[in-house]
């Protein structure tokens, strides 16, 4: 699977990490992730293009439109958590210059 | 529904209503969530930030619509120009004398034949199939002469 992984992409599969089996909406996402609509949607789209997500529409229910969900795929939860451990190696690495003993 | 909310409920279905199938679907899903954001204000952001991002969508669908197209134009141009170039140089050895080797003009022959293979996968897979007339007609100009180049070339290797 190949993506860009820009830390708010990071950021988005870490969510999707916190309950990895659980369908989720894009407003929830964006609440947890603090990412807007424009940075958040593009990822979204981003993810289900390379397979790493799957979406779907929410049953409908009467007087209640649907609400369009996503989840990781098998593959895509792989990848997420490979990335994971990565992404906190790097955020737990000292910084350039940092003290030595 | 106050103003705002309206305003911004009406932005981005005017941008839904503007974009591609795929990213019309993700407009909707965005115009969905808008209905569980509790202040105006936010709902306003949110609308624009979807604006944004099915705009990008619907560019990024188009461009790669075009591209497809355009790939199709030219295998389809290619093929014809394979098959009639085939057709020719069996023509041209109607015109020539019997020769001991097979010469340039089989060796064009042979050439055009295998090229037309990958160009026609080619053209197959760029093809819009809602449009199967269409290709049809492409492929009908090709597949004829094609047709007589190995018609022509059964007479002239059997009764010349």
């Amino acid at each position: 699977m190949k993506l860009r992984l820009s830390p708010q992409t990071i950021l988005v599969l870490g969510e999707f990490l916190q309950s990895a089996k659980d369908w989720k909406y894009g407003y929830d996402i964006s609440r947890n992730t603090g990412l807007k609509s424009g940075t958040l949607y593009p990822i979204l789209m981003r993810l289900t293009e390379s397979g790493a997500l799957e979406t779907r529409w929410e049953d409908p229910e009467p007087g209640r439109p649907p609400r369009h969900m996503y989840r990781l795929t098998g593959e895509g939860l792989r990848y997420a958590r490979e990335h994971a451990v990565v992404s906190k190696r790097l955020q737990a690495r000292p910084a350039m210059g940092g003290a030595r003993s | 529904m106050t103003s705002i909310r309206k305003w911004a409920t009406r932005m981005l279905e005017a941008a839904i209503k503007q974009a591609g199938p795929r990213a019309r679907e993700w407009g909707e899903a965005m115009r969905r969530e808008m209905d569980f954001i509790e202040s105006d204000w936010d709902a306003l952001l949110w609308a624009m930030g979807s604006v944004r991002s099915v705009a990008a969508a619907s560019r990024r669908e188009r461009s790669s619509e075009m591209r497809g197209e355009r790939i199709n134009r030219v295998s389809g141009r290619v093929v014809t120009g394979l098959s009639v170039l085939a057709l020719l140089t069996v023509i041209s050895g109607y015109f020539q004398a019997p020769q001991p080797d097979e010469g340039a003009a089989a060796h064009i022959f042979q050439l055009s034949i295998v090229l037309i293979v990958p160009t026609i996968l080619l053209f197959f897979i760029s093809a819009d199939w809602k449009q199967p007339l269409r290709n049809l007609r492409v492929l009908a100009v090709p597949g004829a002469a094609l047709v007589m180049a190995l018609g022509a070339l059964y007479y002239l290797e059997h009764y010349r």
